[in-house]
């Protein structure tokens, strides 16, 4: 297997490892970053560290908790910092009741937790280890004071005030003085011994320090890695950081990381790049491993990449919220009872968790998303809606098909009518029914498309229409071997086409074979007779040389004679076969040309007046002067009449007459030969008729068998017209062509030039 | 004394026309294939070639090529091939004359002396020409003496056939219909009944041709005329 490798086990755990040890390499890197990258980018930039941001950062906030205190400070020296002055005063109308709730009693209670109850005609309200009680009666009113806050408000009852008032106060006191008790941690924090952070305040109106740290006066900039000068309405404060770095803080370090800025630069460029190659390269070739199993061939899925990524999405959400707010609870219970240290760790813990929730489940997303790909799975496959879509387009396509698929022509156009009124319906109701802009353009969009949709359906079926009568068409003119693309075709339009097609085919086939036939016989015709031709030559030549001898014996010359005879006949009939068969087939090459019939017909007369002559016929010609122009071969015609005139000349009654007429009717011109027969005509003129086509040689007399055969073949295939007719002795032949009118006869001069011509040429000019 | 050479793949055939050529005191040389007859003229003097067409190693059609290529010796061409279209390879490609079997002996014989004749009269023309000579082909009249020669050979002709003859020739080529022929030699109009134009034509060729059948010079154009064959002279 060429995927041997893909498939190992050994190799996609040590990809795997690779992984998550170039995962944590990573993660290294990012939190380095996150702490240094004030430093890392100031180094990059070549900045002195008191210049860097990070640094600029650190002082300005110091600055900031430094006028915080300021503020407090300020705010303290006007109320004074007496914990046992009572900040809340609570007396009824005539203040015959007073309690008095102290600031330290106020934080007790805050800390301890704060309770009000009704305890018969007394309350009791308290908190730690503070209780206070008051009588009370009925419709008595009550006022409360908070000179700190400077209200006076009064309720009637007790109670209400407790909750409407005293308690967001008491809270309100409680948070100042955790903020001032902070500040004076800052203040603690702020020692020369503790803190880099240099400061003097100058009250403006007095002119005389409020506070200082390691710095003289305003200008004494001595030793300072920083310094600054700032105005900030009641206060002058000059702020710097100590240049020696005495203490061991925050600006120590950054100093410290700052100057190692390079060292860290190439650290941190190294464990970017093992990091981030390692974990690109063996994720890369993870990806290129997924899916191969030993001993199994091609991609291999698991149960998971068959569902849908949809799905798969919204597991991988479930689950991570899951996870969330599993590890929410423990926060819920406890509440904010947990330190803040240790929340803290929780808070990093449970963000780490889930963020790994997430990187796993995007991993794994990424690697079903590749073995789908090269399983090559489609996209529906892979995709709910997609699928979904598929399916249903599939199960409407399938469900009209059914429909459609078997019924008649009228049927379909109504369905489909139907439907389309249906649809269209449908949707403009829709568009009634809503007044969504968004909702009407998609209504719109769909209504377009379905009329578009339609148009293109009957567009289509027109087109086809048109292919299939143009199909017809071209096998009507003859081209049988056009074929009609059924592609795209449906049910009758289909088997229309494909039935002309067939036609056409079936035609073209019949029509090869016959012209092959047709072909094949007169080759063969022609072929047998001209080998009959050789062995009829050397006959007729030793019959001749034999009669040469001049033998004495009478009755080897009567045998001579015989011979001599049926050989000249069996040549006739040899030359008359070939014609015949080529006459029958039409395969003769026609010289068609203008020529006058009767012209043709005094040629016959005149090659074969001897014979007229020798049986003592008398030849009456009836023939116009003006000739009659016909269209024909005149070679083949002249065979027709010899044919014709020979046959008079031999079964006419000697003696008689034979009349030769020329008439005309209807645009047509014919001759007619009339003679008297001198034997009885037995054969009545349809069976004779019949006799020349099937050239029944035996029956009929010497010479008569194919000519006439050939003779009524030849006309025909001039365009003309052969037709005997018997009565009685009386034998009647017509020939007949279509006239045509007679142009100028053009004059040829005696002698005069003209070019060079061919045995048939007419000398008609053409007009 | 000619010498002729036979050359037919049919044994049976060349020996029939040997005796034929033989009795009119001819000499035959036998060849059977063309290549034979090729060898055979290289090396002999032959007058005239009776050359058939189908024939093994060589056929005549080649043959009669090649011969072409070096000497003008009279070909007749014998064949049961007897279609136009082969008629007029034959003479297309150098034969002088074209015999379909099976054939007349005598038709045979009358075309082989009147291709001699012309072969071996070459010389012997020009002493003898007047001024009024119309020839074409073998067909020479000479109207000063009246005298209607074919290959040599003077042919008898009455006056009126001498007159339609000579209109012919000396309109050798054009197709003149009976009425125009009839117009030129009795010298009247003519009418539509008379056919004796056509008589005329037909025993005209029966003097002239060889054979009036298959007519060389005087042609019937059927429904159209007759003409007399314009051949180019030989000088």
């Amino acid at each position: 297997m060429k995927h041997n490798w893909k498939s190992s086990r050994l190799l996609r755990l040590f990809l795997g490892s690779v992984q998550v040890i170039s995962a944590v390499i990573l993660i290294l890197f990012a939190s380095v970053l996150v702490q240094i990258s004030d430093a890392i980018s100031g180094a990059l930039k070549n900045q002195p560290v008191e210049q860097s941001s990070g640094f600029k950062r650190y002082v300005e906030a110091d600055l900031e908790r430094l006028q915080k205190y300021l503020q407090e400070r300020e705010k303290r020296s006007i109320e004074g910092r007496d914990e046992n002055q009572p900040v809340i005063y609570i007396y009824n109308e005539d203040r015959t009741k007073e309690i008095q709730i102290t600031r330290q009693e106020v934080l007790a209670m805050e800390e301890g937790g704060i309770y009000f109850y009704q305890s018969g005609d007394k309350y009791v309200f308290g908190g730690g280890n503070v209780k206070k009680e008051m009588t009370f009666e009925e419709e008595e009113g009550w006022y409360a004071q908070s000179p700190e806050m400077g209200y006076i408000t009064s309720q009637y009852g007790l109670e209400d005030l407790f909750y409407d008032e005293i308690y967001s106060w008491m809270n309100r006191i409680y948070a100042e003085e955790l903020s001032y008790q902070s500040e004076e941690e800052f203040y603690m924090n702020f020692t020369e011994e503790s803190s880099n952070f240099r400061y003097y305040v100058e009250d403006k109106k007095t002119g005389k320090s409020v506070l200082a740290c390691g710095i003289k006066d305003l200008q004494d900039a001595e030793g300072m890695r920083y310094f600054k000068n700032v105005d900030t309405g009641s206060y002058r404060i000059a702020y710097g950081v100590d240049g020696m770095m005495p203490a061991a803080d925050k600006y120590q370090d950054y100093i410290a990381d700052y100057s190692n800025a390079e060292k860290w630069q190439t650290f941190m460029i190294a464990l970017l790049l093992t990091g981030g190659l390692g974990w690109l390269v063996s994720l890369v070739l993870l990806l290129a491993c997924t899916g191969y199993k030993k001993h199994k061939e091609g991609i291999v899925l698991t149960r998971m990449d068959h569902m849908r990524l949809e799905g798969y999405t919204f597991l991988l959400v479930i689950g991570v919220f899951g996870l969330w707010t599993v590890l929410m609870v423990p926060i819920g219970i406890l509440g904010s009872g947990i330190g803040s240290s240790s929340s803290a760790v929780y808070q990093v813990i449970m963000n780490a968790s889930v963020m790994g929730a997430v990187y796993l489940g995007c991993y794994w997303l990424l690697f079903t998303c590749v073995r789908r790909f090269k399983a090559h799975t489609s996209l529906a496959d892979n995709f709910l809606l997609l699928s979904g879509a598929r399916a249903v387009l599939r199960w409407l396509r399938e469900g009209f098909k059914a429909l459609y698929k078997d019924r008649n022509m009228s049927g379909r156009v109504i369905l489909g009518f139907v439907s389309y009124v249906l649809a269209s319906t449908f949707l403009l109701l829709l568009w009634d029914s809503t007044y969504s802009g968004f909702m009407r353009l998609i209504l719109f969009l769909l209504l377009a498309a379905l009329n578009i949709g339609t148009l293109a359906l009957l567009l289509r079926y027109v087109g086809q229409r048109r292919k299939i009568s143009e199909g017809a068409e071209k096998q009507a003119e003859g081209d049988w071997d056009h074929q009609i693309d059924t592609a795209g075709m449906w049910a009758e339009e289909k088997t229309l086409a494909e039935s002309i097609n067939q036609m056409g085919a079936g035609l073209q086939k019949a029509i090869d074979s016959a012209t092959r036939n047709e072909r094949m016989k007169t080759e063969l015709i022609v072929n047998v007779s001209h080998d009959i031709k050789t062995p009829l030559t050397s006959i007729i030549n030793y019959v001749d040389l034999i009669r040469r001898e001049n033998c004495e014996n009478e009755n080897i010359r009567k045998y001579i004679q015989i011979l001599d005879q049926k050989s000249q006949r069996l040549k006739q009939l040899t030359e008359d076969l070939v014609e015949a068969a080529k006459a029958n087939t039409g395969n003769i090459e026609l010289n068609v040309e203008r020529l006058d019939m009767v012209q043709l017909l005094k040629q016959a007369m005149g090659e074969l007046e001897d014979k007229f002559a020798a049986r003592n016929l008398l030849v009456v010609p009836n023939l116009p002067e003006e000739g009659a122009l016909i269209l024909a071969d005149g070679r083949r015609l002249w065979r027709v009449f010899e044919n014709l005139l020979n046959n008079i000349c031999k079964y006419a009654m000697p003696g008689t007459r034979v009349y030769l007429d020329m008439c005309r009717s209807n645009g047509m011109a014919a001759v007619v030969m009339k003679n008297i027969s001198e034997s009885p005509l037995n054969i009545p003129a349809d069976e004779l008729t019949e006799r020349f086509t099937r050239g029944d040689a035996s029956r009929s007399t010497e010479g008569s068998g194919l000519g006439l055969s050939i003779a009524k073949s030849l006309t025909e295939l001039m365009g003309g017209r052969l037709e005997l007719y018997l009565d009685g002795d009386l034998f009647r032949a017509t020939v007949e062509f279509p006239e045509i009118i007679r142009t100028e006869e053009p004059k040829v001069p005696d002698g005069g030039e003209k070019k060079e011509e061919t045995a048939v040429v007419s000398p008609w000019e053409e007009e | 004394m000619y010498r002729i050479l036979v050359c037919d793949d049919d044994k049976e055939i060349v020996d029939a026309i040997e005796i034929y050529l033989g009795q009119e005191g001819y000499q035959v040389v036998k060849a059977y294939d063309g290549m034979e007859a090729l060898h055979i003229l290289k090396n002999q003097e032959i007058h005239l070639i009776i050359m058939d067409i189908m024939m093994p190693k060589m056929d005549g059609i080649r043959a009669t090529f090649k011969v072409r290529e070096e000497s003008s010796v009279p070909i007749i061409m014998l064949s049961a091939k007897s279609e136009d279209t082969d008629k007029i390879l034959g003479l297309n490609i150098g034969a002088d004359d074209y015999l379909t079997k099976p054939f007349n002996p005598l038709e045979l014989i009358a075309r082989v002396k009147s291709q001699l004749r012309r072969y071996t009269k070459l010389g012997a023309i020009g002493t003898e020409e007047s001024s009024k000579v119309y020839k074409t082909g073998g067909l020479w009249i000479d109207d000063e003496k009246k005298t209607v020669t074919v290959d040599g050979e003077q042919v008898k002709m009455t006056p009126i056939d001498y007159k339609i003859l000579l209109f012919l020739v000396k309109n050798a080529g054009n197709v003149y219909s009976i009425d125009q022929i009839y117009e030129q030699v009795w010298g009247e109009e003519a009418f539509g009944a008379d056919n004796t134009v056509a008589v005329h034509i037909r025993r005209i060729r029966e003097k002239i041709e060889i054979n009036p059948r298959e007519p060389r010079y005087l042609k019937v154009v059927w429904g159209i005329g007759y003409k007399v064959e314009k051949f180019a002279q030989e000088e």
